[in-house]
C-alpha cells in the first residue's frame, strides 16, 4: 500500500479498489491532473468553477468505474481521465443547450471507445437527480444512511454518534429514511423520463 | 414469512444485501416475478442504495477538492506574500545589522511581538468554494457566504448534530464575531470527532484556525504544537502559511508572560 507521495497507475488502482489509501490516491489525482484537465474545460468555454465541478465529477465517476472493475487498463489513467473529462464537459454543454460551433468542431475529435456508452448523457442526468434526492432528505436521515451504507458502520457505532434511545430505534429510522429516499426517486419525473429513454434505446 | 419483517422495505433491503435464507430468497424471487409493483419497489430501492453510495463518495471527493483548492489559493497568496516578505526580509536584515550595533534584533522582536500582530499577519478569511452547478447549498453555508455570522452561530446547537463542515464554518463565524472561546469549543469538538472516527475531515483548516484562536486568547502553549506540526508537514494544506519566525515569536510571547 502506498502511504503517500507518488502513485503508479497500478498503485492508484489498488488503493481505490481495496479502499485502502483511497483518499491519498484521490489527492494524488488532483495534484497530478487537475491543472491540465481544468485547462481543457477553460479553453472550451468553461469557467474556473466549471472546471472544478467537472473534475470533481470525473474523479467520482473514475473511482466508481475502478471499484466496479470496469476500468480494464487498456489506456493509461491519464488518457482515461482526459477522455472522461472531455465527454463529461461536452454533455454538460449539451445540457445547458449552448453548444457553440466551436464546441461542435471540438466534439468531432471525441474518443468513441475510451468511455463506456453506459456513461452517457442520460445516466449522468439520473446521477444528478439521485444526488438531488439524497439532498432533499433531512440531515439526520442522510447521516444514518451514509454511516450505515457508505461507511459500513454497525448500528451500535451509529447509536454512539446520534441521540437515539437504542439500536432498534436507529434501525427503524434507517428503514424509514430508506423508504423516503426510494419514494423520492420513484416520484422523480426526470429520472422516470431518462429511464424510459434508456429502455427505448436498448429496445426494451 | 412477512411477519419477520416490519415492512416491504426491510424485506427488499435484506434481499438486496443477500441477508435472507435460501428459502426466503426464493420466496421473494417468486413474488417479484408475479408482482410488478414489488419489482418497481425493488428497482427504486436499488437506486436509493446507489444514490447513498454516490452521495458519500461525492462528499469525500468534494472535501479533498476543497482542501486542494484552498491549498492552491494559499500558495498563490503565499507567493505574493513571499515577494513582500522577501523585500521585508532584506529590510529586516539591514535593520538587524543596525540593531546588532545598537543591541540585538531579538531584543527588539521581544519588545514588539504581540498576539495581535501574529494573528493579523497569519489570519486570512476562509472562503467557501463557489457554488457548484447541481450541488445543494445548506442554509448554514448560505449564511456563511453572505457573512451572516450570527445566523451561522444560531444553527450550531446542539453541537452533537452538526456535521464537520458545519462545526468548521461555525468556528470561523465565532472568530469573525470575536467569540473566541466559543470558536475553540467548536474547533475542538471537530478535532475530537475526527479522532473518534479516525477521519481527517476539515482537519488541516481547523488546526490552523484553532492555533490562531489560541494565540488571540494568549494560550501560546496550545498554539505552538499546532503551528509546529503544520510547519513540519509539507502536505498540510496550511503548511506554507506557517513560518519558522512564527514559532520563534510564540516562544518570545511565552517568555513575556
Amino acid at each position: 500500500m502506498n502511504t503517500g507521495g507518488k502513485f503508479s497507475d497500478a498503485e492508484l488502482m489498488e488503493a481505490i479498489q481495496k479502499n485502502e489509501g483511497k483518499n491519498d490516491a484521490i489527492r494524488f489525482l488532483y495534484q497530478e491532473y487537475f491543472d491540465s484537465l481544468s485547462s481543457l474545460i477553460t479553453y472550451n468555454s468553461g469557467s474556473t468553477e466549471d472546471a472544478q465541478d467537472i473534475f470533481q465529477e470525473v474523479i467520482v465517476s473514475f473511482v466508481q468505474i475502478v471499484q466496479d472493475g470496469k476500468f480494464r487498463g487498456e489506456s493509461s489513467i491519464k488518457t482515461f481521465l482526459y477522455a472522461l473529462a472531455r465527454n463529461t464537459w461536452l454533455n454538460e454543454l449539451k445540457r445547458r443547450g449552448r453548444m457553440t460551433q466551436r464546441n461542435k468542431l471540438y466534439e468531432e475529435g471525441r474518443d468513441r471507445f475510451a468511455v463506456p456508452p453506459s456513461e452517457a448523457f442520460e445516466n449522468r442526468e439520473i446521477r444528478k437527480q439521485l444526488l438531488a434526492a439524497v439532498g432533499r432528505l433531512g440531515e439526520s436521515c442522510r447521516k444514518i444512511l451514509a454511516l450505515f451504507y457508505y461507511e459500513g458502520q454497525s448500528m451500535k457505532e451509529i447509536l454512539e454518534q446520534t441521540s437515539y434511545e437504542n439500536d432498534q430505534v436507529v434501525r427503524n429510522k434507517k428503514y424509514k429514511c430508506l423508504k423516503q429516499l426510494a419514494d423520492l426517486i420513484n416520484n422523480d419525473k426526470i429520472i422516470a423520463e431518462n429511464l424510459k429513454q434508456i429502455d427505448h434505446e436498448q429496445g426494451f | 414469512m412477512n411477519k419477520d419483517f416490519e415492512n416491504t422495505t426491510e424485506l427488499l433491503e435484506k434481499y438486496l444485501q443477500a441477508e435472507l435464507s435460501p428459502e426466503e430468497m426464493r420466496h421473494v424471487e417468486n413474488r417479484l416475478r408475479e408482482d410488478s409493483r414489488l419489482l418497481n419497489d425493488l428497482n427504486n430501492l436499488k437506486m436509493a442504495l446507489n444514490a447513498i453510495k454516490l452521495d458519500g463518495l461525492k462528499s469525500e471527493v468534494a472535501e479533498i477538492s476543497e482542501a486542494y483548492m484552498a491549498g492552491n489559493r494559499e500558495n498563490k497568496n503565499n507567493q505574493n506574500r513571499g515577494k513582500i516578505r522577501s523585500i521585508g526580509y532584506y529590510a529586516l536584515r539591514v535593520a538587524a545589522l543596525l540593531l546588532i550595533v545598537a543591541g540585538s534584533y531579538l531584543g527588539i522582536l521581544y519588545a514588539t511581538v504581540s498576539p495581535e500582530k501574529i494573528f493579523a499577519e497569519n489570519y486570512f478569511p476562509y472562503e467557501l468554494p463557489a457554488s457548484r452547478s447541481g450541488s445543494q447549498t445548506s442554509d448554514l453555508e448560505k449564511f456563511y457566504t453572505s457573512s451572516q455570522w450570527n445566523q451561522v452561530l444560531a444553527l450550531m446547537e446542539p453541537m452533537e448534530d452538526r456535521t464537520q463542515k458545519e462545526l468548521f464554518l461555525g468556528g470561523l463565524s465565532a472568530m469573525r464575531t470575536g467569540k473566541f472561546q466559543y470558536a475553540i469549543k467548536l474547533f475542538e469538538k471537530l478535532l475530537e470527532n475526527n479522532k473518534a472516527n479516525q477521519e481527517q475531515t476539515y482537519q488541516d483548516g481547523t488546526e490552523f484556525y484553532l492555533a490562531l484562536t489560541y494565540i488571540k486568547l494568549g494560550d501560546y502553549d496550545k498554539a505552538r504544537p499546532l503551528f509546529q506540526s503544520i510547519s513540519k508537514d509539507s502536505r498540510h494544506a496550511y503548511h506554507n502559511q506557517v513560518h519558522a519566525i512564527d514559532l520563534l515569536k510564540l516562544k518570545l510571547l511565552n517568555w513575556k508572560k
